[in-house]
C-alpha cells in the first residue's frame, strides 16, 4: 500500500512536470517562430521578419543596428554624414570616408561606367534644382537645367583606395547614393541574419524586398510586383514571383512625382532622372524590376534599365549572370528578359505579358 | 500513518489534482488564443514601430465605417477611414500628404506610410486566394 502511494504520488509529480514543460516549450516556441520588426531608417520604412530562435531575434536587431548606421554615414542630409562632408568639400580637398561609403561609391562608379552613365550619382544638382522629394517641387527652365548639367558628370568622382578619400573635381557638384545605399543596407542585414544561422527570413526595406531561404512552409516566397498604376487599377500587384535567396527591387515613375502638376495636366514629373538630360528619364517604361542575389546590384540595376529604357537595358541585362528583369512599358506591356519567362504569374489583366 | 488501508487522498493529493486540472484548463485556453483564425483580418497602426492600435475586422462580412485620428506628436494627425471597402487615409498635416492620395488598401499585406509622421497603417492577415503574396516589392 505504501508503494501504491508512493507511485501515485510520483506519477502526479511526473504529470506536473511535463504540464509545466509542455508550457515553457509554448513559450519557446512562440519565441522560436516569427521575429517582426517594423522600422523608420533611410527615408523609408522597413519591415523584418525572420524566422529562428532568440539568437536570430538578436541578429535582426543587430541588423537593424547596421542599417542605422549605414543611414548615418550615407544620408544626404545628416550633418556630419561622410556626403555631406564630401558634398561640401566638391572642389576644395578629399574627404576620408568610412569603408562602407567608400564601397558603396565605388561600386556606384562601377555601375556609372558599365551603363556609360545611366546610373550617376552625381546627379544631385539636379535633383536639388527640381526638389521633387522636397516639400516645394517645381519644374526649372531649360536655362537651369543647362546650367548644372555639366556638374553631373560621374568621371569626376575621385578615389583614393589607400586613404580611403573621395573627392569631387568641381565646385557645386554634389553626390547622392539615394540610388543605391538601401540595396548596400540590405545585403548588409542578410550577411548579419545568415552569419547567425538565420535560414528563412523577408525583408523589405521601403519597397526593396529581399529574402534568405523560401517560406519556412517549404514554398519559395511569393512577391508581388507592384503595379505602377494602383490608383486607377485598383491594384495592389500585376505580377507575383517566386522567389528564394532572392532580392526583388522595382523602380518607377509612380513613387514619387510632382502631384500638383499630375493633377492638372496628367504629366508625370518623377524623380528618376536621366543625368544626360537633367529631365525625368523618359525612355518609355513606367516601371522596371531586377531579380537577383545581391541587393545592391539589383537597386542599381532597376534605376539603370529604367533610365536606359526596355530595349537599351535588356540588352546589359542579358549579358549579366544571375540577374533578371521585368520592364512595364508606358503602354502596360509587360517585358521579362529569358530567365523570367513563362515564371511570372499574372495577376490582374490591366498589363499584357509579352512572349 | 504508512498503512493508510483506505488510500484516502489527503488534502495535499487533491490539490494537485486540482492544480493539473486548472493546468490542462489553461492549456488549452492558451492553444485556442494562439491559433489564428483564417479569414481573420485585422487593421493595425503603428507609430514609429510600435503598434498602437489593432482593429479585428472580418474579411467576408460588412463592418461599420469607423474614422480614427491617430495623434502623431507635436501637433501631427493622420486621420484613417475603416470601411467595407478597405482602408484610407482621409486627411493628415503631414507636409507631403502621400499618405492621403494613396490608393485604398484591402488585402492582407498592404499598408499606407506617412514617412514624415513616421506612420503606418497595415493590414494584417493570412493572404488568401490565387492572388495571395508574402510581400510586394515597390
Amino acid at each position: 500500500m505504501r508503494n501504491i502511494n508512493r507511485i501515485s504520488r510520483i506519477f502526479t509529480l511526473f504529470s506536473i512536470l511535463i504540464l509545466i514543460l509542455s508550457f515553457m516549450t509554448g513559450c519557446i516556441s512562440d519565441t522560436e517562430g516569427q521575429h517582426d520588426k517594423s522600422f523608420f531608417a533611410m527615408d523609408t520604412v522597413m519591415n523584418f521578419r525572420v524566422f529562428g530562435d532568440r539568437s536570430a531575434k538578436k541578429a535582426m536587431n543587430k541588423a537593424v543596428d547596421k542599417i542605422k548606421e549605414i543611414e548615418k554615414h550615407m544620408s544626404s542630409t545628416y550633418k556630419d554624414s561622410d556626403i555631406v562632408k564630401i558634398n561640401k568639400a566638391a572642389g576644395i580637398e578629399p574627404v576620408k570616408v568610412h569603408d562602407d561609403t567608400f564601397y558603396v561609391i565605388k561600386k556606384a562608379l562601377e555601375y556609372g561606367q558599365l551603363s556609360d552613365g545611366a546610373l550617376d550619382i552625381t546627379i544631385r544638382p539636379i535633383v536639388e534644382l527640381w526638389g521633387i522629394t522636397s516639400d516645394n517641387p517645381k519644374v526649372p527652365s531649360k536655362e537651369e537645367i543647362d546650367e548644372r548639367l555639366p556638374l553631373v558628370d560621374y568621371r569626376k568622382v575621385v578615389l583614393d583606395q589607400d586613404n580611403k578619400t573621395v573627392f569631387l573635381e568641381e565646385k557645386g557638384m554634389g553626390i547622392d547614393l539615394g540610388a543605391i545605399a538601401k540595396g548596400y543596407a540590405a545585403d548588409e542585414a542578410v550577411r548579419i541574419l545568415r552569419e547567425a544561422g538565420v535560414e528563412n527570413a523577408l525583408l523589405n526595406l521601403g519597397g526593396n524586398v529581399i529574402t534568405i531561404g523560401g517560406n519556412p512552409d517549404g514554398r519559395p516566397w511569393r512577391i508581388g510586383i507592384q503595379d505602377p498604376r494602383s490608383q486607377e487599377t485598383g491594384q495592389p500587384h500585376f505580377a507575383i514571383v517566386g522567389v528564394a535567396n532572392a532580392t526583388v527591387v522595382s523602380s518607377g515613375d509612380y513613387e514619387r512625382y510632382i502631384q500638383e502638376i499630375y493633377e492638372k495636366t496628367g504629366e508625370r514629373y518623377h524623380h528618376i532622372f536621366d543625368p544626360k538630360t537633367g529631365y525625368p528619364a523618359d525612355k518609355g517604361l513606367m516601371a522596371s524590376t531586377i531579380i537577383s542575389s545581391s541587393s545592391i546590384d539589383a537597386d542599381a540595376l532597376s534605376t539603370i534599365l529604367f533610365i536606359m529604357g526596355y530595349e537599351e537595358g535588356f540588352k546589359l541585362i542579358e549579358k549579366l549572370d544571375n540577374v533578371e528583369a521585368i520592364a512595364v512599358t508606358l503602354d502596360k506591356e509587360v517585358y521579362t528578359t529569358e530567365g523570367l519567362k513563362g515564371s511570372l504569374i499574372q495577376s490582374n489583366d490591366h498589363y499584357r505579358i509579352m512572349d | 500513518m504508512f498503512m493508510d488501508k483506505s488510500m484516502k487522498p489527503k488534502i495535499g493529493d487533491i490539490f494537485v489534482y486540482v492544480f493539473i486540472v486548472i493546468l490542462v484548463g489553461l492549456s488549452f485556453l492558451g492553444l485556442k488564443t494562439m491559433s489564428v483564425d483564417k479569414g481573420n483580418i485585422r487593421v493595425q497602426i503603428e507609430l514609429d514601430g510600435q503598434v498602437i492600435d489593432s482593429l479585428e475586422v472580418w474579411q467576408d462580412g460588412e463592418i461599420e465605417a469607423q474614422e480614427i485620428r491617430v495623434d502623431t506628436g507635436e501637433g501631427g494627425y493622420n486621420i484613417v477611414k475603416i470601411s467595407s471597402e478597405g482602408v484610407v487615409v482621409l486627411d493628415a498635416n503631414c507636409p507631403d500628404r502621400l499618405c492621403v492620395s494613396s490608393p485604398t488598401i484591402k488585402v492582407p499585406g498592404q499598408s499606407i506610410v506617412c514617412i514624415p509622421h513616421k506612420f503606418v497603417v497595415r493590414i494584417i492577415g493570412e493572404s488568401q486566394g490565387d492572388n495571395a503574396v508574402d510581400d510586394t516589392a515597390s
